[in-house]
């Protein structure tokens, strides 16, 4: 008797694979897809013969896959996904600080020192005093312009970072919901190879995302379960949601959500990517540039508050708000300010005199005891008022004060000669000296042969001997050191009298009146905050050009444009041009070492994919040949079975 | 196995690394700049940055040294005008001190050297930019006032700053923009004092530090008697006795005869009822005596005349009634001090002093026209003495000081065209060392486009055709 049954099965096989390669031409675009390769058997036949006959059979459709390769295209992916967030905000940072064809930061720092120096040379121009100003005004601009575009940065990237973990958390649902899928369906004995091809494309997504790896925990075949920084996002059918937020310092982290515990230690992927920016690149760059902006601030107010322009000497001055308890307490305390002395000359037109006061400041002083203390000197006037300090005069038409660091010259406890002497010259050492001067041959100035004045400095070495003697002109000065003159007007100078010279580097030691915003260029103490002295941008003659007695020397703004190029223990040693310079170029080798990893990445996922398609993929040609096949099958089967029935016809016409 | 993937894969990924590259090198040929951001090239870019911030640094020191050397070149102009004029004052000088000129002309010469001295002062306040030339550090202020009299300069007085303003014109190079006028006019040599004058008054033993050219004037104050004699003060004594210090009247009577006479003088008739008899002795000295209470008294009489001293024309006095060796006599304008030796002063009179080495421009040229104006009523000889010594100083303060000082200024500006043409050369090497990393290599760019476009082209016809055919087209 013929066997339909072998052309039944033929038939329904070729059925069965034609339908598979049609699954894996249309899908032959999809992503994550991978081709299912038809697993047909021989069989017997029912109802043994004297030889072996039978039909086929489809066990299944094997799904093509390499799980190590799959392993490694989440971890590699996960890596790439992570460096592209970087490189892409890194590239943003670099825009934002600035390239090399536009005028940024780096040109008005530069435009600010090169306008000092320009005021260097006519110091009474008012021309080059408000070039100077704007200057300063277009630098505080752009570093405030760069400290906005860092915190608007930063504040994208959080959410950003706040939007991927909503991605994060629909990713893990459908991981979880698709792993209850394949589990019902495995556990019938099916094979959910579509379902596993979605799970593991939403797997792979969600490792770009969060760096998540495959681990085993629920032990359910084909079931996928998840983990990423140490915590399970999916395991079996249960999703876990997670959130982001800050930790006590600030810091963005990753918490299972309400857990409340964020965790900033987070690897791979494109949170991951953005977590490393907002809690490391972006807070070193931060300091970075708030260092440089203080320590401009710093140095220029330094300077610029021991001087006066050419508006010349103060009736009043107001700082600006301050902590109002002891100096130990400040921000800055022990760097920029620290115990000293400050010293106030006050001016007395009607007596015709310059006094030099010096005040003493000590750690347990507040600003009111400062004022106290200023409050008491002859001439000047102070009080706190809104948390400023504020210096003035007593009669505004008699007094004016400045703090410009003129050498002082103190007569010793029991002089007795008639002559004066005086000091003059503008001599600036780098640290205070102090000159103690001794008549060691006593007599008349301009008289006296072998009269001598001997000079010696703090290490009681004698640096000087002057004859205010026979050839003296009385009042001509006689140089100590360099640019440090002492003359004797008409009179005696007796023997072993004593009398001090005292040179100053500041006038201001404590660093008090640049930490109460007393006379100051800028105000402010980071990049966010810098900007102009609000009096200064006012009346540019109150830039504070001259540190000289005369007051019309171009000193202190010389100080002040070579601080550009100076060297700053704050900044590791760099001038604060080459700090910018270096952080600007520590940025662009980040971008181009990230530039360089994502390169490389993106060839290693290249080669991945193509391994991965070598194996899963779908070749039009090769479903093509394999449906010309099953098509000629099904054709030869159904040949096979109407030849079956032919034979049969023949049979029954026999009877 | 091959998948139809790694076709469209590999397609995307080629044309994606070519379209960026294509990106890259059109950007760069459209900029002419390899380097446009620091990730371009971080070391080089850096140095970029370095080199512009130098190149930037070194105009604005160039800038400077341009303004330095216009206000030295004004300076230097000045300067050479000022000689000019005391170079003409001085010829002059020479023509009217000579035989051929008499007296009278000098009054129209006092009148040329006084329009000198204008137009000398006149230069030494240039300003140039709303700036003084000659005030030091001080610009702002006019650094030469005068004093005037009459309409004439009586003074000059420097009010500018003895410091210079030093101004960066390279990296740790500072030049001086302006001149002292109180270094650039005046002499800085100082010597002993000279008299010229017979009041006997002398070099004191300490140091003077008046400057230049000055008057002392000896007035008497009082003439002291002693008593016992009948002889005493005439009632014009005070203010017509000439003698300073000791001196002795002798009277002598020869029967009816009765004589007086000063320091051995001529004596003097004398009747015994005159108040105020003038007796002049052999050198001039005069002193009025009252011989009302003469009562025969004969021999010598030691009389004593006190004065005073000033430098100042009056402004201030220092009392002569101690004849030592160094009396102050202070000016109370400058507050400068002229120690005179006192021991051997005797009358009253003007002494004219001079402090070679102290010189200065305007005090020389003042003394001068004075001189020839003989505005104290000097004797010819002594006009001439001093007109004769302040052609000296004039001569001293124009070679030794304002020639030294136009050739400082003009070496000075030589310097600044050396050091320029340094900063020119230093910012010419830093613009090309900056354009050597920053520019685009063109040919490189045209080269490298046309080959990346080959490739790309080359990618999109491959897959095009790739992709034409299939097993299908066959079937």
């Amino acid at each position: 008797m013929p066997n339909f049954e072998i052309g039944l099965s033929g038939l329904r096989v070729a059925q069965n694979a034609l339908e598979i390669t049609g699954t894996n031409l249309a899908n032959s675009a999809t992503v994550g897809y991978h081709r299912q390769d038809p697993d047909i058997r021989s069989k017997l036949a029912s109802g043994m013969t004297e030889f072996p006959v039978g039909g086929v059979r489809m066990e299944g459709a094997r799904r093509a896959v390499d799980l190590l390769l799959e392993r490694e295209l989440l971890q590699q992916g996960s890596l790439l996904a992570q460096v592209s967030q970087e490189l892409q905000t890194l590239k943003s940072l670099e825009s934002i600080l600035g390239d090399l064809s536009t005028d940024g930061p780096m040109d008005a720092m530069t435009g600010f020192f090169n306008a000092l120096r320009e005021l260097a040379a006519q110091p009474d121009s008012q021309a080059f005093q408000e070039q100077a100003v704007w200057a300063a005004d277009a630098l505080a601009n752009h570093f405030r312009s760069l400290g906005r575009s860092l915190n608007d940065l930063e504040q994208n990237i959080r959410l950003q970072a706040q939007g991927m973990v909503e991605e994060i958390n629909t990713l893990t649902s459908e991981v979880a919901s698709l792993n209850e899928q394949i589990d019902a369906v495995t556990t019938v004995g099916g094979r959910p190879n579509l379902v596993l091809d979605r799970r593991d494309q939403a797997a792979t997504e969600l490792a770009e995302l969060t760096g998540a790896q495959p681990t085993r925990i629920s032990h359910a075949p084909d079931v996928l379960d998840l983990v990423a920084w140490g915590t399970p996002l999916v395991v079996g059918n249960n999703a876990i949601e997670v959130e982001v937020g800050s930790t006590h310092a600030g810091m963005l982290g990753v918490s299972v959500k309400d857990a409340g515990f964020y965790t900033t230690d987070v690897n791979g992927g494109r949170l991951g990517g953005l977590l490393t920016l907002v809690n490391s690149i972006l807070p070193e760059l931060r300091t970075k540039l708030d260092t440089l902006a203080e320590e401009i601030i710093y140095n220029i107010n330094a300077q610029h508050v021991q001087g006066v322009g050419p508006a010349g000497r103060f009736t009043s001055l107001a700082g600006w708000a301050v902590d109002s308890g002891q100096l130990d307490t400040w921000t800055g305390w022990g760097t920029h300010l620290q115990a000293g002395t400050l010293y106030v000359r006050v001016t007395d037109a009607t007596a015709g005199s310059t006094t030099s006061n010096a005040v003493s400041i000590v750690a347990t002083d507040t600003p009111a005891t400062i004022a106290a203390k200023l409050d008491a000197l002859d001439g000047l006037t102070a009080t706190v008022a809104d948390l400023a300090l504020r210096i003035g005069v007593e009669d505004e038409a008699r007094y004016s004060f400045d703090f410009l660091p003129v050498p002082i010259t103190t007569l010793q406890g029991g002089w007795s000669g008639t002559s004066t002497p005086t000091v003059a010259g503008n001599r600036t050492p780098a640290t205070d000296e102090l000159f103690t001067c001794t008549v060691t041959a006593g007599g008349t100035v301009g008289l006296t042969g072998g009269l001598t004045v001997e000079v010696r400095n703090q290490a009681a070495e004698l640096v000087a001997t002057l004859n205010p003697g026979a050839g003296y002109p009385a009042g001509d000065g006689l140089e100590i050191v360099d640019g440090l003159y002492l003359g004797f007007d008409t009179g005696t100078l007796t023997l072993n009298d004593q009398f001090t010279v005292r040179t100053l580097a500041y006038s201001d030691s404590s660093g008090l009146l640049a930490a109460a915003g007393i006379n100051t260029f800028f105000k402010g103490n980071s990049l966010a905050t810098i900007a102009v002295d609000d009096e200064v941008m006012a009346d540019t003659t109150r830039l504070a050009s001259a540190v000289g007695a005369d007051m019309n020397d171009n000193l202190n703004v010389r100080r002040m444009a070579e601080l550009g190029e100076q060297q700053l223990s704050a900044l590791g040693n760099l001038s604060p041009t080459d700090s910018y310079r270096l952080t600007l170029a520590g940025v662009g080798q980040r971008v181009l070492f990230s530039n360089s990893r994502q390169s490389g990445l993106a060839e290693v996922m290249q080669q991945l994919h193509k391994q991965r398609d070598e194996i899963g993929g779908v070749d039009i040609n090769e479903e093509a040949a394999k449906m010309l096949m099953f098509e000629q099958m099904f054709q030869a089967m159904a040949k096979f079975v109407s030849s079956q029935e032919r034979a049969m016809q023949a049979l029954l016409e026999l009877l | 196995m091959s998948g139809w993937n790694r076709i469209y894969n590999d397609i995307g990924f080629w044309l994606g690394r070519q379209g960026a590259e294509l990106a890259r090198l059109q950007e760069q040929a459209a900029s002419g700049a390899r380097v446009l951001r620091p990730s371009d090239a971080p070391v080089d870019a850096h140095r970029i940055l370095q080199l512009r911030a130098q190149i930037e640094s070194l105009q604005t020191y160039s800038e400077n040294l341009d303004q330095v050397s216009h206000t030295l070149e004004m300076s230097h102009t000045a300067l050479e005008g000022i000689s000019h004029s005391i170079t003409a004052a001085r010829t002059l000088l020479s023509q009217v001190s000579s035989e051929t000129y008499g007296p009278e002309s000098w009054t129209t010469a006092a009148g040329q050297i006084d329009s000198f001295l204008e137009h000398v002062l006149s230069l030494a306040n240039t300003e140039s930019l709303g700036r003084y030339l000659f005030g030091g550090a001080s610009r702002s202020t006019l650094p030469f006032a005068a004093e005037r009299s009459g309409g004439s300069i009586a003074a000059v007085t420097y009010q500018g700053s003895s410091e210079e303003m030093m101004v960066p014109v390279a990296p740790g190079v500072t030049y001086s923009s302006s001149v002292a006028g109180d270094s650039a006019f005046r002499e800085d040599d100082r010597q002993l004092p000279v008299f010229v004058g017979n009041t006997g008054a002398a070099v004191g033993s300490a140091t003077s530090s008046v400057r230049g050219d000055l008057y002392l004037v000896a007035t008497h104050t009082q003439t002291t008697y002693p008593g016992g004699n009948g002889v005493a003060a005439g009632t014009s004594s005070a203010d017509g006795d000439t003698i300073l210090s000791g001196h002795v009247l002798t009277i002598v009577v020869d029967g009816p005869t009765k004589t007086i006479a000063l320091d051995g003088g001529t004596p003097l008739e004398f009747q015994g009822t005159e108040q105020d008899l003038k007796v002049t002795s052999s050198a001039g000295d005069v002193a009025y005596v009252d011989l009302q209470s003469w009562a025969g008294y004969t021999g010598d009489i030691a009389i004593t005349g006190t004065g005073k001293l000033t430098i100042d024309d009056g402004d201030s006095y220092t009392n002569l009634t101690a004849f030592t060796d160094n009396v102050a006599v202070t000016d109370d304008q400058t507050g400068r001090v002229l120690y005179v030796n006192a021991t051997n002063i005797l009358r009253t009179g003007t002494e004219s002093v001079r402090i070679p080495g102290t010189h200065d421009l305007f005090g020389t040229l003042i003394q001068i026209r004075d001189v020839l104006r003989n505005a104290r009523g000097l004797p010819a000889d002594t006009q001439k003495a001093l007109l004769a010594q302040a052609m000296t100083a004039l001569e001293d303060v124009h070679e030794e000081v304002l020639l030294r000082k136009t050739t400082s200024v003009g070496a000075r500006l030589q310097a600044m065209d050396s050091l320029k043409d340094n900063l020119a050369t230093i910012e010419a090497a830093a613009g090309e060392q900056a354009a050597g990393l920053e520019d685009a290599d063109i040919v490189q760019i045209a080269t490298d486009l046309a080959r990346t476009q080959t490739l790309y082209e080359m990618t999109l016809a491959v897959s095009a055709r790739l992709l034409r055919l299939s097993l299908l087209d066959f079937i």
